[in-house]
């Protein structure tokens, strides 16, 4: 990894000023959310979290879109690549700078959450506070691996484009496929065309989301007498294959001024 | 004079041949690994003393303790496995359902039906002992209009837990002498609650019950178990059941049927506070907490 890269991107984003407003103004809305949720309910006993761990991906598509695209649309590759430098450990810093960035802020989220409870109920939470983090934690390293490698195939923001097209594609043909033979053909047929195509959709909503949604859910890994397998070498390919496809793609990719021009 | 002697090498752009490598490695273990969860479910830490639904019974019984009773159409399916993940296997509600019930298992053999598995309470006439049957209703419950359940809906979503802890911590204390408050309680009749309450000065508090409700249930004994909210209810209410009883089956009778239109009720329970002499009236209805009753209680009793 190489740690200019590193601290380089981390104070592009400290010194944003719409980056910093954006995840401000959404930690504080969760933080206000959680607030309101005690107050209005009235709850007298303590969740263990009141944000879903999905609550983490606007700070991912804040600080992940682009990560790499924007690099390439702007040049700034063409300078960079005319150093020295491995592009392994360029995208591998992209990587852990996204991450780490990312659970900053999913860490510092959780740890203010517990504060509230704490501060309400004058009593420490009895939460699975590690669960929490690392459900959080382990999204924001897989989405951000997923981020960059979409970034590297695509120059300038299409990253993002390209996630809500695959995710929200994915959805659209599901219920499209539950919807469409129903309204056409009626139940009977509903019924025998679900019952023949199920495993497909089933494995085709399987794969889009294991790509786009990267997490381990830790009710599966850590809770169960036997802890999912599938799960985390499900996870850990994911993470693999997308650096691998930026990795593959940084070093292939032919940058120089004459292109830019 | 420069010196190039130590010249700079050019990074490989040659990607790892062990990446490709370890991808395909994980991709192929996880698919291996699909297969074998398949054919044998990852189990999870089941942290509740489940007991025989008969040797609950009697347990229920000499420790006057309510009966957390889960019904499943299948002993170890799909059902039971969700319970599992979602409620048995947090240490938490575990505890609560070890420390305040006695956990029961239970399959249910008339589980054709569409509403899934049928449940009913559980008395014992013979021994008049109530046992509450802190039902599970099965995942394949959840989306369809039942009010008839009485732990909340099973959705993995932020704040689920929340509602299952405050459930088993309000029944935790549901045992028989419950069910013998209401029963002891004063009720009118409806036919003469008016006179009464004109006659005493009294307001006119229907409880507007639909049988088989356990949400209405629930509302309904609450009041009857605060010793200070039974003498509240003495003393500024004559109260009265009105029981609906509308099934595609059955009808009501005329009489519940006009004061369902008179006072609108349109949810169940509902509580409705009347003044005799105005007709005016108060609505208080749908699945209320306590302290919305509280509230309705004291402003009705202060007017």
């Amino acid at each position: 990894m190489n740690k200019t890269i590193f601290r380089t991107t981390l104070k592009h984003w400290c010194s944003s000023a719409g980056i910093i407003t954006l995840c401000g103004l959404y930690f504080m809305c969760l933080l206000g959310y959680s607030v309101c949720t005690i107050i209005f309910t009235e709850w007298q006993l303590i969740e263990p979290s009141f944000v879903n761990t999905f609550f983490m991906l606007p700070f991912i598509f804040a600080l992940g879109t682009g990560i790499i695209g924007k690099d390439i649309s702007s040049g700034v590759l063409s300078t960079l690549f005319s150093r020295p430098l491995a592009r392994t450990k360029y995208v591998i810093a992209k990587w852990v700078a996204l991450s780490v960035a990312t659970s900053a802020i999913a860490v510092t989220l959780a740890l203010c959450e517990q504060t509230i409870l704490s501060v309400t109920y004058l009593q420490a939470p009895d939460v699975n506070l590690f669960t929490t983090i690392a459900e959080r934690v382990s999204l924001c390293f897989g989405l951000s691996a997923t981020m960059i490698g979409l970034s590297s195939l695509f120059a300038g923001n299409k990253n993002m484009v390209v996630w809500c097209v695959l995710f929200g594609g994915m959805w659209i043909l599901l219920q499209l496929a539950t919807a469409l033979p129903s309204m056409y053909f009626g139940s009977y047929f509903s019924l025998a065309w679900m019952a023949s195509f199920t495993p497909i959709m089933k494995a085709i909503a399987e794969f889009t989301t294991s790509i786009c949604l990267p997490w381990l859910d830790m009710t599966l890994v850590a809770n169960t007498l036997i802890p999912s397998a599938a799960t985390i070498f499900g996870y850990s390919f994911t993470v693999l294959f997308m650096l691998t496809v930026a990795i593959w793609r940084m070093n292939n990719l032919e940058v120089s001024y004459a292109q830019q021009q | 004079m420069l010196n190039n002697s130590k010249s700079i090498k050019a990074p490989s752009r040659a990607t790892a041949m062990w990446l490709p490598v370890a991808c395909v490695i994980l991709f192929g273990a996880k698919l291996a690994c699909d297969q074998f969860e398949a054919k044998c479910p990852p189990s999870f830490h089941d942290h509740v003393q489940w007991r025989n639904i008969q040797d609950a019974k009697l347990e229920a019984k000499s420790r006057q303790m309510p009966i957390f009773e889960v019904v499943t159409s299948d002993f170890n399916g799909e059902h039971f496995k969700t319970l599992e993940r979602y409620y048995f296997s947090d240490p938490t509600l575990a505890n609560a359902i070890n420390k305040d019930y006695i956990p029961a298992r239970s399959i249910s053999k008339s589980s054709n039906n569409q509403w899934g598995p049928h449940f009913g309470y559980d008395r014992d006439s013979k021994t008049t002992v109530d046992f509450a049957n802190v039902r599970v209703i099965p995942l394949d419950l959840q989306e369809r209009s039942c009010d008839d359940y009485r732990l909340p809906h099973l959705y993995h979503s932020p704040g689920f837990k929340q509602n299952v802890l405050v459930f088993l911590a309000e029944n935790k204390n549901y045992n028989s002498s419950y069910n013998v408050s209401i029963a002891k309680h004063d009720w009118c009749k409806l036919a003469d609650v008016e006179a009464k309450a004109k006659k005493e000065n009294k307001k006119i508090l229907y409880f507007f019950y639909q049988q088989y409700n356990d949400t209405c249930y629930n509302v309904m004994q609450y009041p009857f178990n605060d010793y200070d909210k039974k003498k509240l209810l003495d003393k500024h209410f004559a109260c009265s059941i009105v029981m609906e009883r509308a099934t595609p089956v059955t009808k009501n009778p005329v009489y519940v049927d006009k004061l369902v239109k008179k006072y609108e009720v349109q949810s169940y329970p509902s509580l409705v506070s009347v003044d005799p002499n105005t007709g005016k009236f108060e609505k208080l209805g749908g699945t209320c907490n306590r302290s919305e009753i509280d509230d309705f209680l004291k402003k009705e009793s202060a007017k």
